[in-house]
């Protein structure tokens, strides 16, 4: 009996199990469709943005005292844009070759190519090429070189007195493979591995509280989809990478100015700007709390002189882009953020000014019908695991949440979560009416389930654990309860009248044993006892003894 | 070896709504020889399934070899051969592959005595299932059940679609293993001269109860047919207990008593009877009394 | 044990010969692509085969049980020396062979191509692995779809469901990809789905 209720109970948990993710990934596909629906409600143009540059360059040189005009472009891939977030899309692009992940940073498919990479195996970067060397008689040897770097210096075999790189994050600057900078995010350093000079030069070790780098170079995520690009007639002026300095973005989201010489910072150049959200109030991003994001340095000249940069954002559910513009020490020089102009209609003959995001989610045709479709799905995704988004709001990284089946980053109640202007009790108190409906559907789905459990006469205890799981789970829990309820047949009980089960040694409703038969057998019986009875047991006739196989 | 290899303890079952078995409670002691006797549809073939983990039991509890009928291990399957009713076999296998299956699906294989088997009903080892006729199956099945040498053996209707002869033969192959110490076999048929012919103890179903447990010879010593004669028009009730069947006409009654004894006997001889008469009863006929509704009419025999 | 896994390979013979014939075939399209094709034509058959497989993985778990319950399989195995847990194990055992033994030579040839061609495999072991694992994961769970769907005697019911699990499936590894979370989430629908036939098998009349 007992094994029957265990073995009882892992089929309602399994087909629980079962119920949820289907449910889950139905309930996902139809969000990434409204998601999908509201993107496409704009036009392209509306995903691009223009900023002037012109004060970067202008006060800079003195051969063109009328500056030269210079725009920054950011554009959004609106198109991919859904596409993009998915599980195997990004899945796909992380193990590109050039990767920001990757742990190649230059192959050649020829082994006597140029080969740069990180082996983990070894805990070393390795470089390898062959070099052609001619000979007197003019023929040419092709010589292999390899080398293997780690932090404590360069050889030509894997030595453990280099040490190893544990977490490294490799870049080349200005496209230099002899000059690769690392960043180990285990041993908190930045090394400079300098490859003809057979040295690797190691920065300061990095306080306890240090913030680490997320991306250095030119910071950038999925660049695929946000592209920043700078416009200007004058080839002379450059932008992109110096061989001595380099920008570097930390987890808060400030960016530093790196001196590729000494390795260590040398001031703060910018930050990453806040994009607008639906509820307002976010004061900074963190890079996790961006889809996308690209930080360009702006060089002048040969690129040793830093002009500034351009930073362009991406907003965490993709619904507005945000694109600032910093001169040299840091300071905000230009802006501008994803809105209507006036050619964009907006329904009912209106044309205007608008916020990206509110726009999106009420003013446009179709856009408050997207929202409330969007509301309803999260109403019917399981409380717990909504309540759990809006604790865990800020705590999954934006892509992420794109793909998440279980907790919903993208939520009105997750947006409501990370709304830092409020105390945490306005926060939550604000975030009630987006929390609220599933609890209530929940509710309502419970009692069914109660008052169907009880008229099955389920065990109290079973009862209540179908009805708590319910509040919890909502439609889920209520598909797994019709799934696995009780089937057995039912008969009229003779005590109460009432029908009871007839698995059932007593009746749930009035606790009458079968007082009755079903059947109606005759009175008499005739039964012999077994012990008084002997029944053949006549010995084996030796001429049929059977032989075993 | 277990004392008892069958035991069923207030075994309920219901189809649906639909009460089949209701409270059957039975033992088959060990070495005997158990025939379970019913009309189509009182439950044979259901206890029979549950009682081999086929079927799960509404209520109550069946052991087989001293483990519950559904949680019996595969070592307790493999000491008890089964003849199912209908002969369930794998249709679309050809005889020879599903001999190989059977085999390397069992404990022990007594290959010696399954050739006999197979060389006395002659069954062809490439046809397939499906292609042989219902007497072959049933051989088919028989040998199979016989070969793996089991402790138990379970039949349902087992010579259903078997001719004389081989009727015949299965009954002497069933007392060859029951002459095997401590083998059991438990088996249902419609034919009750066979079951008259072996079995040591019967049991009949009725109406979802075991009404008869008890052995051959008891059955026929406690059940009485009595043909009485009244001076008068025989009375509608004598106040005897345990009355199987009563037919009166006129001063004739014909009774069928359960459970016959001296105090049965004074309370008849009270109404005064001018002859009393017993009538010889085989199996079969005894059967009929116990099975037939009480409303149902006899057919005399000289309606007959 | 054996036995009963010998005749779930003799039983289902076809399914076998067609999946071998697949995955031979996208063999040969692999090393044809590799060496003369178009990379993008290439590939765009290879998924194709490849949804191919899955629905037919599916096919096989819903055959084996469909053919079960209308030939009443079971309930002469469960006459003889074994248990219904016995039985299924070797059913799922059967099951789990066909598919590594179809989907190992297709990755391993996939491996191979990649190495002649010069691409830096050593460095993307864990790559290999998590695609490598999530693919088989990923049959597994659409063979379970099959034993699911299977106990039935409709025929239209396995064949519309399975399709129906076979989709939520593949959308599921196209919403997690084929990292750590994915292959996590369909370990335990798998393994829920075992759960479920185990209990159904064992607790209905057979």
């Amino acid at each position: 009996m007992k094994a029957r209720r265990y073995s009882s109970a892992l089929n309602v948990l399994a087909t629980g199990l079962l119920v949820l993710l289907v449910t889950l990934l139905v309930l996902f596909w139809a969000r990434w469709g409204c998601e999908s629906a509201r993107h496409g409600l704009l036009p392209r143009q509306a995903w691009s943005l223009s900023v002037d540059a012109s004060s970067l360059i202008m006060p800079r040189t003195v051969q063109e005292p009328n500056g030269i005009p210079c725009t920054v472009h950011a554009e959004m891939a609106w198109e991919e844009i859904d596409v993009a977030a998915l599980g195997a899309t990004q899945y796909q692009e992380s193990q590109r070759l050039d990767a920001p992940d990757s742990p190649v940073y230059a192959w050649s498919t020829d082994e006597t190519g140029v080969r740069l990479y990180y082996d983990r195996s070894l805990g070393m970067v390795v470089y390898s090429c062959t070099v052609g060397q001619s000979k007197p008689d003019g023929t040419v040897l092709l010589k292999k070189t390899i080398a293997y770097a780690g932090p404590e210096g360069i050889a030509d075999r894997p030595d453990e007195k280099l040490g190893r790189f544990r977490d490294p994050v490799v870049r080349l600057i200005a496209g230099n493979l002899d000059r690769p900078i690392v960043y180990d995010r285990v041993l908190r350093q930045f090394f400079a591995i300098d490859g003809p000079g057979k040295a690797v030069k190691q920065g300061p070790p990095w306080p306890a509280n240090f913030v680490g780098p997320v991306d250095f170079g030119w910071p950038r995520k999925q660049p695929r989809y946000l592209n920043l690009y700078l416009d200007t007639l004058e080839p002379h002026y450059t932008y992109g990478t110096d061989p001595d300095r380099a920008l570097v973005l930390d987890a808060t989201g400030y960016i530093q100015m790196l001196d590729l010489n000494t390795l260590g910072y040398v001031g703060s150049v910018g930050r990453l700007p806040v994009p607008d959200s639906l509820f307002a109030s976010v004061r900074r991003v963190a890079p996790d709390d961006l889809f996308a994001f690209e930080v360009m340095p702006v060089f002048l000249g040969r690129g040793d002189l830093y002009a500034g940069c351009a930073v362009a954002v991406l907003s965490r559910d993709a619904t507005s882009m945000k694109l600032e513009v910093f001169d040299p020490n840091g300071i905000r020089v230009a802006m501008q953020q994803t809105g209507f102009s006036d050619h964009v209609p907006m329904g009912s003959g209106r044309s205007g000014q608008l916020s990206m995001v509110r726009a999106l989610y009420f003013k446009l045709p179709g856009a408050a019908a997207l929202t409330a479709t969007k509301f309803i799905l999260e109403s019917l995704h399981p409380p717990v695991l909504l309540w759990l988004s809006y604790f865990t709001a800020s705590r999954v990284e934006a892509t992420a949440g794109h793909r998440s089946l279980f907790v919903l980053p993208n939520s009105f109640a997750a947006m409501k979560g990370r709304d830092a202007e409020s105390w945490w009790l306005g926060r939550f108190v604000g975030a009630l009416p987006f929390l609220l409906p599933g609890v209530v559907v929940g509710i309502v789905l419970s009692r069914l389930v109660g008052r169907d459990a009880r008229r099955k006469g389920l065990p109290t205890r079973a009862r209540r654990l179908r009805m708590a799981a319910t509040v919890l789970f909502t439609l889920p829990a209520y598909v797994t309860y019709q799934i696995t309820r009780p089937t057995t047949a039912r008969v009229t009980c003779q005590n109460c009248g009432r029908d009871r089960w007839v698995d059932r040694e007593t009746c749930h409703h009035c606790g009458s044993p079968w007082l009755v038969s079903e059947l109606i057998p005759p009175t008499w019986r005739v039964i012999g006892q077994p012990e008084e009875q002997t029944c053949n047991d006549p010995s084996p006739r030796p001429e049929e003894t059977i032989s075993n196989a | 070896m277990n004392d008892k290899p069958i035991v069923v303890e207030d075994l309920v079952k219901y189809y649906d709504g639909r009460c089949v078995l209701d409270g059957v409670s039975l033992e088959v002691p060990r070495g005997c020889i158990y025939g379970l006797l019913g009309r189509n549809g009182s439950g044979k073939t259901t206890m029979i399934r549950i009682l081999l983990g086929l079927e799960p039991p509404t209520r109550g509890r069946t052991l087989v070899l001293g483990e519950d009928s559904m949680r019996l291990s595969a070592r307790a399957h493999g000491r008890v051969g089964y003849v199912a009713e209908g002969h369930n076999l794998i249709q679309s296998y050809r005889v020879g592959r599903l001999i190989s299956l059977c085999k390397g699906l069992s404990l022990q294989w007594n290959g010696e005595f399954f050739g006999r088997l197979v060389e006395t009903f002659r069954l062809p080892m490439d046809r397939r299932v499906r292609e042989l006729s219902a007497g072959m199956r049933a051989e088919l099945n028989l040998a199979l059940a016989m070969a793996i040498d089991p402790e138990l053996l379970i039949l349902d209707d087992p010579t259903l679609g078997l001719d004389t002869v081989a009727r015949r033969q299965f009954l002497e192959l069933a007392i060859d293993v029951i002459q095997r110490q401590g083998r059991t076999i438990l088996f249902s048929s419609h034919i009750l001269g066979d079951v008259e012919r072996i079995a040591d103890r019967v049991g009949i179903l009725v109406a979802g109860k075991i009404v008869v447990d008890c052995t051959l010879e008891e059955l026929k010593d406690r059940v009485k047919k009595l043909r009485v004669i009244f001076p008068e028009r025989a009375p509608e009730d004598l106040y005897i207990t345990e009355i199987i069947n009563q037919q009166n006409q006129g001063r004739e009654m014909v009774l069928t008593v359960a459970n016959w004894n001296r105090q049965k006997q004074t309370i008849l001889e009270t109404f005064r009877p001018e002859s009393c008469t017993e009538l010889p009863m085989t199996l079969e006929d005894i059967f009929i009394e116990c099975t037939r509704p009480a409303s149902a009419p006899v057919l005399q025999e000289s309606e007959v | 044990m054996l036995t009963l896994i010998k005749r779930e390979l003799q039983d289902h013979a076809v399914h076998i010969v067609l999946a071998a014939l697949i995955c031979v075939g996208m063999v040969g399209q692999v090393i044809l692509t590799a060496y003369w094709g178009v990379a993008g034509v290439g590939l765009g058959i290879d998924a194709a085969a490849m949804v191919i497989l899955l629905v037919l993985f599916c096919m096989l778990g819903a055959a084996q049980m469909y053919t079960d319950r209308a030939n009443r399989v079971s309930a002469l195995l469960a006459t003889l020396a074994v248990t219904r847990t016995r039985i299924l194990a070797a059913r799922v055992l059967a099951g789990a062979a066909i598919i590594l033994a179809m989907l190992v030579p297709l990755l391993i040839t996939a491996v191979a191509i990649l190495y002649v061609t010069g691409a830096p495999l050593a460095l993307y072991r864990g790559t290999i692995a998590e695609v490598s694992t999530a693919v088989v994961l990923t049959s597994l769970a659409c063979y379970c779809v099959g034993l699911l769907m299977g106990w039935t005697t409709n025929k239209a019911i396995p064949a519309v469901s399975a399709l129906f699990g076979i989709l939520l499936i593949m959308l599921l590894v196209v919403v997690k990809g084929f990292g750590i979370s994915a292959m996590v989430l369909l370990l335990l629908f798998s393994i829920a789905s075992l759960l479920r036939v185990w209990y159904r098998f064992t607790s209905v009349s057979l």
